[in-house]
Formats: structure tokens, sequence, C-alpha cells
């Protein structure tokens, strides 16, 4: 459910801004604010308009979402892996589907 | 002859006994919630659509075949509903998006199938918020139903995204429905509406004909009026599946245990700036029932780590490439949230690289989450801060607070069942959730079972207007 993990996200991300900037500082911040200009410099994608065509209202809660994500962005950027932790997944190949076989 | 409405209010497990023992015929009783849909339904926004002939005629089946002799088992002749992102057969199945208008598939999705074969009977497909949330959304009314009304209150929200899932059950519409959950999804309505539901692990339920949101997190589970029903659903509907290959070859039997030795970590939300005193008191009372029923629960800290940002991410990717065409072809406009068609401007900024940094971060979560349930065997914590929001608000600024066991229970796959257990302002309802390791659905339902001998809050049901 969206909408409640974007507003969850509203305190959880301030809570953990705050936490970064006492062992970071202006680091996080200054990745959080990169990454939010650079979204709002893109285009957006065909279904889109440009950011700046939008009504105002609406350039408003785009902007805070695009800040939200930014934060986000930050968090993980930011956040130290182990040298050598594992990786997401296991790829395996598939078998080849032949007739007559099982 | 007409069926008390009481009757249609009764768990599964009841409905079942008087239906095997040919006590309560299952045309009868179809008939009875179709004549509830109609009355009430509409008001509150409930279904998609009601499927009444083919809810006919599989009671008319049902009927003969248990008159032959041949019993299927507990969910034969009972009457449900599905939420309308299970693709059906010969019925629309539109993703509460005017963008699916009529979408039509050629099969049953493989939980559907699995319940028409235990001699379930579909009454219809219930309303949903647009794409299950997957494109987020402001407000109760970014569905093509309309706004989910709560039972309790019309002027509150069901909770989403399984909003018609969740009326219907409380409203006493189905006797059971199913739901799904990529995040929040079945446990918010379960809490807002008073009933009881859970969320499996990842992998319990196959997907398969299921309208993929985020297909790392997505999972399928019951809503129901007891604990107890929610097994019978959990049983009938799970394990492996060919179709899917994320469904686990786990036994779908979860057989009932002693509960009372296990250690359960009691994880406390801060209610001192956020949330309804209400809410605080009610799970107080239900923390103190639970230890006098004999449940050891000590007061745990859940690993500090940003689920959160984890699940922001990996959902944003997944669900953005898996409504890619919509966004291409313009018909992501068709979706009432106003913001919806924008998602890909507020994601520009996410590259691959980040994709896959989340999903490292996801095996690490993983990794203290296992050392975790080394330790603990559950997780009881309340379910959410509030109660159901007006039908009108912003639900930003209604729900403004963290959901940490959310985030980590989600993204770690592991299942959770949301419980009643009281009532808060104005008479809604609230209710707490048990979470536990991944595989252990039994547990949680045998802790649930536990409460609800003891509290009876999941039968007490709204009087509709």
């Amino acid at each position: 459910m969206r909408p409640t993990r974007r507003s969850f996200l509203k305190l959880a991300l301030a809570g953990g801004a705050a936490l970064l900037t006492t062992s970071h500082g202006t680091i996080v911040q200054a990745a959080t604010a990169a990454t939010t200009a650079a979204s709002r410099k893109r285009t957006p994608g065909a279904a889109g308009v440009e950011r700046d065509a939008l009504a105002p209202d609406m350039r408003k809660e785009i902007d805070s979402q695009i800040t939200a994500m930014g934060k986000s962005l930050a968090t993980v950027r930011k956040f130290q892996l182990a040298p050598g932790s594992p990786p997401a997944f296991v790829f395996r190949p598939l078998r080849a589907k032949r007739k007559g076989t099982k | 002859m007409s069926l008390d409405d009481d009757v249609l209010l009764l768990p599964v497990t009841e409905l079942a006994t008087r239906i095997k023992a040919r006590r309560l015929s299952p045309v009868e009783l179809t008939e009875a919630y179709l004549a509830r849909i109609r009355a009430h339904a509409p008001a509150l926004n409930a279904f998609a659509r009601v499927t009444p002939e083919l809810a006919r005629t599989q009671a008319r089946a049902a009927e003969a075949e248990i008159a032959r002799g041949h019993y299927r088992g507990p969910l034969h002749g009972i009457p449900y509903g599905a939420k309308d992102l299970f693709a059906t057969a010969g019925i629309a199945t539109e993703w509460g998006t005017a963008a699916c208008a009529g979408q039509m598939f050629d099969r049953d999705a493989t939980v559907v199938r699995k319940l028409r074969e235990a001699g379930a009977i579909l009454l219809g497909k219930l309303a949903m918020v647009e794409f299950a949330g997957g494109l987020g959304y402001r407000f109760a009314d970014a569905s093509v139903s309309g706004p989910g009304r709560n039972p309790w209150n019309p002027g509150r929200w069901t909770g989403g995204s399984s909003s018609g899932s969740g009326c219907a059950v409380a409203a006493g519409f189905v006797a059971f429905a199913l739901g799904t959950e990529t995040w929040g999804s079945i446990l918010c309505p379960s809490a807002f509406c008073g009933v009881t539901g859970i969320r499996p692990t990842y992998g319990r339920v196959s997907r398969a004909g299921g309208m993929v949101c985020s297909w790392t997190y997505d999972k399928v589970g019951p809503i129901c009026r007891s604990a107890a029903d929610c097994r019978t659903v959990l049983e009938a509907i799970a394990g492996p599946d060919p179709a899917d290959p994320s469904a686990a070859d786990e036994p779908a039997r979860l057989p009932r245990g002693d509960v009372k030795r296990l250690r359960g970590a009691l994880v406390e939300l801060d209610f001192s700036k956020v949330g309804e005193p209400e809410v605080k008191h009610a799970f107080d009372a239900a923390v103190a029932e639970l230890r006098s029923a004999g449940c050891r629960l000590e007061v745990a800290k859940l690993p500090e780590f940003p689920a959160a940002d984890v699940a922001n991410v990996i959902i944003t990717s997944e669900a953005l490439s898996t409504f890619e065409n919509f966004f291409a072809d313009g018909s992501v406009k068709k979706n009432k949230d106003r913001y919806a068609p924008h998602q890909d401007l507020v994601a520009a900024a996410l590259t691959g690289k980040d994709l896959m940094k989340a999903w490292r971060m996801r095996t690490a979560l993983q990794e203290r989450v296992a050392e975790f349930f080394g330790t603990w065997d559950y997780i009881v914590t309340p379910n959410f801060m509030s109660v159901a929001p007006p039908i009108d608000q912003d639900l930003n600024q209604a729900l403004s607070y963290a959901d940490p066991v959310g985030a980590i229970g989600n993204t770690c796959g592991l299942p959770a069942i949301a419980l009643p257990m009281g009532f808060g302002k104005e008479h809604m309802p609230i209710g707490f959730q048990i979470m536990g390791a991944p595989w252990d659905e039994a547990r949680l339902l045998d802790l649930g079972e536990l409460w609800q001998q003891r509290s009876k809050f999941h039968l007490q049901h709204p009087a509709l207007a």
C-alpha cells in the first residue's frame, strides 16, 4: 500500500536523515540535494509532461515526492555493506525446453 | 426461506459445520448474501462487480454434490469474494483502474481455481485501490469503484489496497475474501474494518494469475472473520504451483501446536507524539490478556536498519517496470490519483546501481532478521496507531507515522496476522499484529486463535444502515 508507505517514509526518513547527519553530516544532505536536483532537471517519460509545465500545486507535490525518493536514495547510497557481503540473487541457467525429453 | 442476517456473519468454520450436516443450504446461503450485497454493498463501494449467475451455478452444484454425499471439505458451499486483481475466466478483471476497463483473461488465477476446486462459491470481484497502490495514492477515492467506505462508519475509509475485501468480510457480504499485500494491503483493511487477515510468508501462496505490482513483495492472503477461518482458507490456497516459480514447496497443512512456551518480542511504538491514546490503551490491555493466557512477552527492539528506504527503492523500481505499458500509452492518466502519471519523474534519479544496492541491503537485513528470530519466536505490536481516517482526508496527513515493522516484515517476506483488539475513536475498530519468522503461519494462527478464545472482539459486527 503505497500512500501509507510514502507517508511512513516521511517520518522514517526524517529519523534516518537525522541519524545519518550525526555521523556523516553534510555528506548525506549534499547527496540528497544532488539526487533531488538531478530528478527535477530530468525530463519525464512519454506519459508525463515537463515538470516545469505542471500546475503549481501538482509541482509542489511531485517535488515533495522527488525529495522523499532522494532521501531514500541517499540513505541507500550511504549505507555501508561489509566487503564480501553476499549478492542478492542466485542466478540459475534454465534448461533447454527440448521436445520429447523430460 | 430467507436466512437471518446473523447467519451471514458466522465464521466459515460454523457455516461449514452446518453445510456438511445439511442444516444449511449453499443455495439459500448464496441467495441471502446476494440480497445483502444488493441492499448494502453499493453504498460502501465494496464490489467491482457481483457475479450472481456464476454464484448461483456454483451453489447449485455444491448443494447437489453434498446431497449425493460428496463433501469436498470446509470450503464446500462457502461463498466468498476475490480482490479484483485475480484473473477470472470470462469475468472482467480491472485492477481497480479505468485504465483496465473491460480487461479479460482466459483463465482463472491459481487461487481462484483452487477455491473453485474446494467447492467455494465466487460471489464477485471486490473493489480495490487502483493498481493495488503500486503507483501511490493520496486519497481514498483512488479506485474506479470509488472510495472504500467502512461498514462501521461509511464516512471513514476501509483501508487499502484490499478495500473491498476488508469491507465485504466486516459487512457480511461474503464469508471470506482474498486480498493481496505488497506493503500493508491485507493488514491495513483488516485493522480498519475490525476483521482478521493473514499476510502469508512470501511464496506461501501462488500469485499466478494475479496482477503483479512488485513481484518480490507481493503476497496473497485471506481476510476472514476469525483466525480459525484464516487457517482454513490459507490451507486451501497455499502450496507450490508450476505457474509461479516463487510459490514454495512448503506443506499446505498448518497444524495446531502449543504456543505458550514460545518467546514473544513485544515491540512497542512511541505514542508520545503521534497516534491515538485509545489504541495504546487497547494494545496494553491486549498484551496483559495475552500474558494472562500464558504467553511469554518481553520488550524487544527490532534490528535497526533502513528497511523503508530499501522497500521504497525496490517497490518503486518493480512497479514502474510492471506498469510500464500504462506509461507508454498514456493510459496511466486514467488513474484517479493525479500524481500516478508522474511517478517516472519522481523516480528519475533512481539508477540500476541503486536498485542493486537496495537488493544487497535486503539480503543483509534478512540475515539480521534471521538472527533476531534465533532469540524470539514472534513479534507483537500495534497494527496502526490510529483508527481509519475520514474518507476524504489526505492519507499522507492521516497516517503520518512510520511503519518499521511493516517495512521489515514485507522486505523480508515475513508472515503476520492482523487481529481485532477493540474499538477506538468514534467506536472504530483497532487491531494489533503478530509477526513471525518465514513459514511460521501455523504459530501465528495458534496465537490468533488463543487471543480470540479470550477477546471476542472478532465477534462484533457493524450495524449496516
